[in-house]
């Protein structure tokens, strides 16, 4: 958040890439749970093979 | 406190729990900060010296254990979306040499507990030498806190020493 925040009040990054990063940064919790969920399910089809 | 923070809540392992609740304690650590649909960042204890920070010609992350391998990320991050020079350093080197520090440098010190012994006396040093320091602790108080100029909480609400997963997590998503 500090560099995105940063980069962005420094020019060194568009609006629009400010925009998708800043996106993409609120969905990390989102694709975390997913990992974790997918990483469990494999995890629990392994011990049934 | 809740009695859920300290217990294993159905789960093997503590290690086990701290990791699977990691999606919420990364929302908890945008939550209030990060606007997506505003296009906003607000981190009040950065705003301050945001001029600083973008006018520096060098940042140097001073660090620990799990914090210093949030800055070796972190650093790639900064230099990516800031351009702006970043060099990440072991607090407990950074404290015994005699570092290269102008007036103006940001330093940001990347702590847990906000306690760690040797970070606190290296950005003491620079502190003197006329650098702005920024830390990014999870311990509101702490004596890091205190010290700063600036910084931000990695998860405030979070009374517990939190374990590595968790800390590394949060401090990306602080310094990111």
């Amino acid at each position: 958040m500090i560099a995105l925040k940063v980069g962005y009040m420094k020019g060194t990054i568009s609006e629009e890439r400010y925009m998708h990063l800043l996106n993409e940064l609120n969905e990390i919790p989102e694709k975390v749970a997913w990992t974790l969920k997918a990483k469990r399910c494999r995890k629990s089809n392994c011990r049934k093979i | 406190m809740e009695l859920a923070a300290i217990e294993k809540g159905g789960y093997e392992h503590f290690m086990l729990k701290e990791i699977f609740e990691q999606p919420q304690t990364i929302f908890d650590c945008l939550r209030g900060r990060l606007d997506a649909e505003a296009g906003t960042i607000t981190m009040s204890g950065i705003q301050q010296y945001a001029d600083q920070i973008i006018s520096a010609n060098r940042i140097v992350m001073v660090a620990c254990g799990t914090s210093w391998h949030a800055g070796l990320i972190a650093e790639y991050i900064f230099e990516e979306l800031c351009r702006i020079n970043v060099e990440v350093e072991y607090a407990s080197e950074f404290r015994y040499r005699n570092p290269v520090i102008n007036k103006g440098d940001v330093i940001i010190a990347i702590s847990q507990s906000g306690e760690t012994a040797d970070t606190l006396v290296a950005i003491d040093n620079a502190k003197e030498k006329g650098a702005i320091i920024l830390g990014v602790v999870n311990v509101v108080g702490s004596s890091i806190a205190r010290t700063s100029h600036g910084g931000a909480y990695t998860m405030p609400d979070q009374k517990l020493v939190l374990p590595l997963p968790k800390h590394l997590l949060h401090s990306l998503q602080c310094l990111r």
